[in-house]
């Protein structure tokens, strides 16, 4: 069974591995640390193939002349073997797969996100220490945009909504700064100073 | 599957690029591989069940993280001030800026690994794992959760595999290997060798200065950067065109950093002390803080340049063709 190696793919010597779970690469020399599962040595499982509806049983959806085997858990719908998928622990038809209903329940099944608390926070710090002036715009729009977007899913790794918080007492901050300021020119303006 | 609201452990081992990061958390049945890129996180899950092998290669890897950026300018900041400094001053800052840049070659030489994880229909690079100490720590607590899933293996699979054959392997990444098509780019071209000899020009021309500071010199010092500038680029152009291979893009980086930072460390002492040193004794005079700053940058502007040519000789050494395997 050739286990690869990591830097250049290429098999390494089993001799190596018979007497420790490590080995050099033949082909670039790199000492590689191998571990090894059994699940390498699973052998590959065929499909199963769906059986054909006898009359009077129950036919898959898309493809009428195949028994179903189970409703699909969203729709309704009967399918058979081969369009029975599982996802999340649940019988689902393709269709709906694909349309992607019930994504509320597949969420921790994303494969990327957006990180609006990063954005809700970085976009209004950054302006503070290099473009000040802006802050005028993205103060108020950091408080609106962190309030917009709060009950957006968050990174699935942190779930602490710490830096929505602190991208709307900056944004608050920024906008209380800019309000005192005018206020003062207006005063200032006012006494006709 | 995992049901809804899962709960991830980070394990060992971060990478925290400029602009991008990566992780590795632990979930209940899967290991979660997160690639950050600015405001986006992309996820990969590799199930306990579905892992065959995991593989750490030792070999050097060269990252600029954000500590170590943070640490290079935390280094370089007192630099501004360096005409008020004594010689012995000088003389620690300029040694302990080359034990760093030292430590750091030596780590990335000696102590960092590749690794990869396989399962039937994929074999991964994981990112975070750069470091062997932290792919050691992961390794450790990811093997018994996932010898808890799929059970022990047998000790003597190895023999057993050498009597039968071969079974079922991952994919078709060895063939490719063997095929010697894993890599489809090119050892070096003639720009990265180019770039790798105005590397050492221009180390030589910054150990020249204090020596030779007519204006004539400087105006050749200042061609040479911008050849090396347009070279440099030229590298990240072709790697970006997958012609170079990535180790010769890090040096290119590695290079405009210095050429960035040579530019502002440059300035901010010539215009801190121009008030009462270039005026009062002349423009070609050039102060000995300019020179040292100069020397260092030559000294890395060389290390670069070994890198780089032994970048070079080792694509080629890895290029000749296995007269054994034959």
């Amino acid at each position: 069974m050739p286990v690869p190696c990591a830097r250049c793919d290429s098999p390494l010597p089993l001799w190596e591995l018979a007497t420790a779970d490590a080995a050099a690469c033949t082909h670039c020399g790199s000492r590689n640390t191998v571990r090894v599962f059994p699940a390498l040595f699973a052998a590959p499982t065929a499909p199963a193939l769906p059986e054909s509806a006898l009359e009077g049983e129950a036919a898959c959806f898309d493809h009428p002349s195949k028994r179903a085997v189970a409703a699909c858990q969203q729709c309704g719908r009967f399918v058979c073997v081969l369009c029975s998928v599982e996802f999340n622990g649940q019988v689902w038809c393709p269709t709906c797969v694909t349309a992607g209903r019930g994504q509320s329940k597949a969420a921790n099944l994303d494969p990327s996100r957006v990180l609006y608390d990063s954005l809700a926070l970085t976009v209004p710090l950054l302006t503070s220490l290099i473009l000040f002036p802006f802050t005028v715009i993205t103060g108020p729009g950091a408080v609106v945009f962190s309030i917009v977007t709060w009950k957006r899913p968050l990174s699935l790794v942190r779930k602490s909504r710490w830096r929505f918080v602190l991208a709307v007492l900056l944004g608050t901050a920024e906008t209380a700064g800019w309000l005192w300021l005018v206020m003062y020119l207006w005063e200032k303006f006012r006494s006709g100073q | 599957m995992a049901a809804g609201g899962e709960n991830y452990r980070r394990l060992p081992g971060r990478r925290r690029g400029i602009g991008s990061s990566s992780s590795l958390w632990l979930g209940s049945d899967h290991i979660l591989l997160v690639r950050s890129s600015w405001f986006r996180e992309r996820y990969k899950r590799f199930y306990l069940c579905d892992i065959q092998a995991i593989t750490v290669a030792r070999c050097p890897r060269f990252y600029f993280s954000w500590p170590m950026l943070a640490l290079t300018l935390i280094w370089f900041l007192p630099a501004f001030g360096m005409l008020f400094w004594s010689p012995r001053e000088l003389l620690a800052w300029g040694a302990g800026a080359i034990v760093i840049v030292f430590g750091w070659l030596v780590v990335s030489l000696a102590a960092s690994c590749r690794c990869r994880l396989y399962t039937a229909v994929s074999h991964d690079d994981l990112p975070s794992l750069y470091r062997i100490r932290s792919a050691r720590r992961f390794l450790k607590r990811v093997q018994p959760r996932i010898e808890e899933v799929q059970g022990k293996i047998d000790p003597g699979w190895v023999e057993r595999e050498q009597t039968t054959g071969p079974a079922s392997l991952p994919s078709t990444v060895h063939t490719a290997a063997a095929a010697g098509l894993a890599a489809p780019t090119r050892s070096h071209t003639l720009t990265d060798d180019l770039f790798v000899l105005s590397l050492v020009i221009g180390s030589l021309a910054d150990f020249s200065v204090g020596r030779f500071n007519s204006s004539g010199w400087v105006r050749v010092r200042s061609l040479l950067t911008l050849l090396q500038l347009a070279l440099t680029i030229a590298v990240l152009i072709q790697r970006y065109r997958r012609i170079l291979r990535p180790a010769m893009q890090r040096v290119a980086v590695a290079a405009l950093l210095l050429i960035g930072v040579m530019f502002y460390v440059q300035s901010l002492s010539l215009s801190m002390m121009s008030g009462f040193v270039v005026g009062a004794i002349g423009g070609s005079f050039m102060p000995p803080p300019i020179i040292l700053i100069h020397q260092i940058a030559g000294g890395i502007r060389l290390i670069l340049a070994l890198i780089g040519l032994a970048v070079i000789l080792r694509d080629e050494y890895r290029g000749q063709p296995d007269i054994i395997g034959n």
